[in-house]
């Protein structure tokens, strides 16, 4: 076997390929069943996205609201660092002149509660 | 605009224009696009998949390019586009039906051999005239192709049978360039390995 051999064969192959015809061929109707599914089905076209942060964009997901896309994970998590760390950092500064008692509750407080007080 | 006039007008038509007259919402002008590429999608489908199910498929095929319009752009031609999509589709229908319908070696018959022969023989031309050679050389791809998985076809198919750049079919496909490179490169190894002892037995009979 030499590689000239093989070549003419992968060539040959390849042109078989591009030069075929389906045997099943469309027709009016297939055609026609296309555009009937096209609009029953209401399918819209995809507009471009709007640019982001834009009004548009933050809205355009309130239909979808139910789906979570990894982007949302990894937006919301990073959402709960900052605020675990803003949370942390006031609640460090502001624990120079707290008693135990009050730190206590703090620590062992659900987290709305303890906002609360850090509010007051 | 007569009729006639008109029809040579958008048979001449860019497809980015068509494509954008439908992005503006005239969604009957997705037929154009269609009747321009539907003999094309059916070829293509018919090489993947068993005649039964290509109509079903095509439909699935221009429902998914009318859906994603709006993700086309003039970077690579629309035909190469949507022949992406067609085979990304099909394939994927093929690996949950299909896989495991593979061509056997004793399913080739001598005739193959003798496709064979003719085209080392340089008789390409004749071969390609005949209606029986174009179907043995579609089972002696069928052949070539069975081993390889989903993917490694996909790129195969996309890179070196329809004539899309590494570029072109990473884009369309949402794989790396690489990944496709790396694929195609390793699926063409495979073929001509699978193909390499038909030549071997060159001038003698399956």
């Amino acid at each position: 076997m030499s590689d000239d051999n093989m070549n003419k064969i992968e060539q040959a192959l390849r042109t078989a390929y591009q030069q075929s015809e389906s045997p099943v061929q469309p027709g009016e109707h297939w055609r026609r069943q296309v555009m009937e599914r096209i609009s029953a089905a209401e399918e819209t076209v995809q507009l471009p996205q709007a640019e982001p942060f834009s009004v548009p964009t933050l809205f355009s997901g309130a239909t979808r609201i139910l789906e979570v896309s990894p982007a949302m994970v990894w937006g919301f998590a990073t959402a709960c660092s900052l605020c675990a760390i803003v949370v942390g950092a006031v609640a460090f500064y502001s624990s120079s002149g707290m008693d135990p008692y009050m730190f206590s509750m703090i620590v062992d407080d659900p987290v709305f509660e303890t906002l609360a007080l850090l509010a007051l | 605009m007569t009729r006639s006039a008109a029809n040579i007008h958008w048979q001449n038509e860019d497809d980015l224009n068509i494509v954008q007259r439908v992005l503006n919402g005239n969604r009957n002008d997705f037929e154009l696009l269609m009747t321009r590429y539907q003999n094309y999608v059916f070829k293509i489908i018919s090489g993947i998949l068993p005649n039964e199910v290509v109509e079903e498929m095509a439909q699935d095929v221009f429902i998914e390019v009318y859906r994603s319009l709006s993700k086309f752009n003039d970077q690579m031609s629309f035909k190469k586009w949507l022949a992406g999509i067609t085979v990304h589709r099909s394939y994927d229908y093929w690996r949950r039906y299909y896989r495991n319908r593979e061509v056997p070696l004793s399913a080739l018959t001598p005739s193959h051999q003798e496709w064979i022969d003719g085209i080392i023989s340089h008789h390409a031309t004749e071969q390609f005239e005949r209606d029986e050679a174009r179907q043995e050389a579609s089972e002696l791809l069928d052949y070539a192709l069975a081993d390889l998985s989903e993917k490694d076809r996909i790129a195969l198919t996309l890179v070196y049978l329809e004539g899309l750049t590494v570029k072109e079919a990473a884009k369309v496909l949402g794989w790396s360039a690489i990944n496709v490179r790396v694929r195609a490169h390793r699926s063409r190894e495979k073929m001509r390995q699978k193909i390499a002892p038909l030549l071997q037995k060159e001038g003698a009979h399956v």
